[in-house]
């Protein structure tokens, strides 16, 4: 919501209030009689209500347009030609519905010499402005937060003027001011107030036939008997407002007092700021949000810099004790006598030549041909390599007495041969003579396993 | 509004120096991280030659693998010769020749032994020594005759000095 400042303008007075807001609404902060220091007013949204009394209302039909300049100028030359105004003027409008011709707009004016040389507003808090509205629609801030949803005939009134504004919600339907005569300012300003705002009743309710639901007495209209007064001619009911919920630490004097200076604050309708400074605002506030966004971004890296350099510093720290573990071991291996000049590749070539030696040996055969070699009848055995093989000739002579026997004897030995499959030792039988006659078996056995 | 405009542009080109420095750092972290894992990589290499090295020791105490000069690993061969000669029928099959860094001889050693486990004693004495190696070529049993031959080459390493 932030922080925002309305400053109420007129010949007689200046009344400026500070709100901050909250998360529910707006604190009033303080309440100044003049204008402030623009040092003080900087930080705040400045919203001002300049009085203006002869406000240009009117109700145009035109055809719709897009563009939002286009549609401006377009309003701006139809109110010229029907109220017959050739001045330079400063408008707001709003779309009320469509008629024949198209959409229906109402058109407010005033002169743009009340923004651009108004000698009441001096040019550093023009530069500074926010939003530059009329008292009336500040009003009408007010009773649109009062009674969102009823006709509301609002009557302020100060030393300076008469306001009189019909709204319902944020829509203002019509307007009337009045500055206040000097002669009504000691003795008769009741009178003044009262046939005023009966005059402008009865031509709101019977000419401009728009029922009114309550009837507003703020300012100076609720100090004195109007209210009676006004009884028997309003037929709508009769309030004095109050201080809305939105507004905190708002006493009603305060309310009463800076009632167009609150509601200045709060509402953001019916701007009367030229189109380029509205542009210009528009472009502020673009590049104000811009601004904040691109130095969030900025937060976000400037952390994301500060994460890294944070992960780079621990990194190193490990980098650093990796780096000492790897020198201490390599240290250590170096210093060791097993890897001194030549003496590992001495040992290490000792080693492999021990270990390759004892896998070629042909004995190795020993381990899966021993039931073999034990068996009788084996003359010689002949262990060696060939090759890339380890060998082993077997020379089996052997006499039976009966020939069973010589069967069975050879059985087993070719079950023993058998047996060797799966072991990577291969068998062949390079001869074998068998003499039946004698009862003799001679045979040669070939085993042979890759090294 | 200029000054607007100018914070804006401090602000965006505040904005691309830091990101361009988050960016470089990033780059940076991935070279140290690939430093960090050559470093363990390295470390873990250290610890696998440790292994080796360990292991390699324990062998060579084992086996009581001495370093000798080219004279000693000589000598040393020549004494098993000398020693097997009693023990065996000794034949010198290929001569003494100097290999790589090593010495060697080829033998054939011959012997009747009075049992199996004679023969098994024998050979597994042959096989035990690592001073000189015993590299077995070939073992003839003629059960026949009783008798075993054995057909080795004795191997002397030596610790080669260089120039």
């Amino acid at each position: 919501m932030g922080k925002r400042a309305g400053v109420y303008v007129s010949e007689k007075l200046v009344r400026t209030v500070f709100l901050e807001g909250g998360r529910w609404g707006y604190t009033l902060k303080e309440v100044a009689e003049g204008l402030p220091s623009a040092g003080k007013l900087s930080g705040y949204s400045v919203h001002l209500a300049c009085l203006h009394t002869e406000v240009v209302l009117e109700t145009i039909e035109m055809p719709p347009v897009k563009d939002e300049r286009a549609r401006e100028i377009l309003l701006k030359k139809h109110l010229s030609e029907t109220a017959g105004i050739s001045e330079d003027l400063l408008v707001t409008y709003r779309e009320i519905g469509s008629g024949a011709e198209g959409v229906r707009y109402r058109i407010f004016g005033i002169p743009s010499e009340l923004y651009h040389r108004n000698p009441l507003v001096p040019g550093w808090l023009r530069k500074k402005l926010d939003l530059f509205t009329l008292p009336q629609f500040a009003v009408a801030r007010i009773s649109a937060e009062l009674f969102p949803d009823e006709t509301v005939f609002h009557v302020y009134a100060d030393e300076s003027a008469l306001l009189m504004v019909v709204s319902r919600g944020e829509e203002v339907i019509y307007l009337r001011s009045l500055p206040v005569p000097p002669y009504a300012v000691d003795e008769d300003f009741l009178s003044f107030l009262r046939e005023n705002v009966s005059m402008t009743y009865l031509f709101v309710v019977q000419r401009q036939s728009t029922p009114v639901d309550v009837v507003l007495l703020s300012g100076k209209a609720c100090e004195g008997k109007l209210v009676e007064d006004l009884t028997g001619s309003v037929s709508a009911g009769i309030a004095a407002p109050v201080v809305p919920p939105l507004l905190g630490g708002v006493s009603p004097e305060i309310f009463h007092r800076y009632l167009p200076a609150l509601g200045a604050a709060l509402t953001e309708a019916y701007d009367f700021s030229p189109p380029e400074v509205r542009e210009r605002r528009r472009s502020e506030r673009f590049l104000k949000r811009v601004t904040v966004l691109l130095l969030l971004l900025l937060l976000l890296c400037v952390a994301g810099v500060g994460f890294r350099i944070y992960t780079l510093t621990e990194e190193l720290k490990t980098l650093r004790e990796l780096r000492t573990a790897v020198v201490r071991r390599s240290a250590d291996l170096l210093e060791d006598p097993l890897l001194r000049e030549g003496f590992f590749s001495y040992y290490l070539n000792y080693v492999n030549l021990l270990s390759e030696t004892r896998r070629r040996n042909p004995l190795n055969l020993l381990s899966v041909s021993r039931e073999l070699i034990s068996q009788e009848g084996v003359r010689r055995c002949v262990f060696g390599r060939r090759d890339s093989r380890l060998v082993l000739l077997l020379k089996v002579e052997r006499e039976f007495p009966k020939l069973s026997e010589l069967v069975f004897y050879r059985e087993r030995i070719l079950s023993r041969l058998r047996s060797l499959e799966g072991s990577g030792v291969s068998y062949r039988i390079e001869r074998e003579l068998r003499d039946l006659k004698d009862n003799r078996l001679s045979m040669e056995i070939l085993l042979e396993r890759s090294l | 509004m200029r000054l607007k405009v100018l914070l804006l542009f401090l602000t965006s080109f505040l904005l691309s120096w830091t990101f361009f420095t988050y960016l470089k750092l990033a780059d940076l972290t991935a070279v140290l991280e690939e430093e960090r894992n050559n470093l363990l990589r390295m470390n873990r290499e250290l610890s696998f030659r440790r292994e080796q090295v360990v292991r390699l020791r324990e062998i060579v105490e084992r086996s009581r693998i001495r370093v000798l000069s080219e004279r000693e690993a000589l000598e040393l061969l020549l004494e098993e010769v000398d020693r097997l000669r009693e023990s065996y029928d000794l034949e010198v099959t290929e001569d003494l020749r100097r290999e790589g860094g090593s010495w060697r001889i080829g033998l054939t050693l011959t012997f009747s032994p009075g049992s199996g486990r004679e023969l098994a004693l024998r050979i597994g004495r042959l096989l035990e020594k690592s001073a000189p190696i015993v590299d077995i070529e070939g073992l003839l049993i003629d059960a026949e005759e009783g008798r075993v031959s054995l057909k080795l080459t004795l191997i002397q390493p030596f610790l080669e000095v260089k120039g």
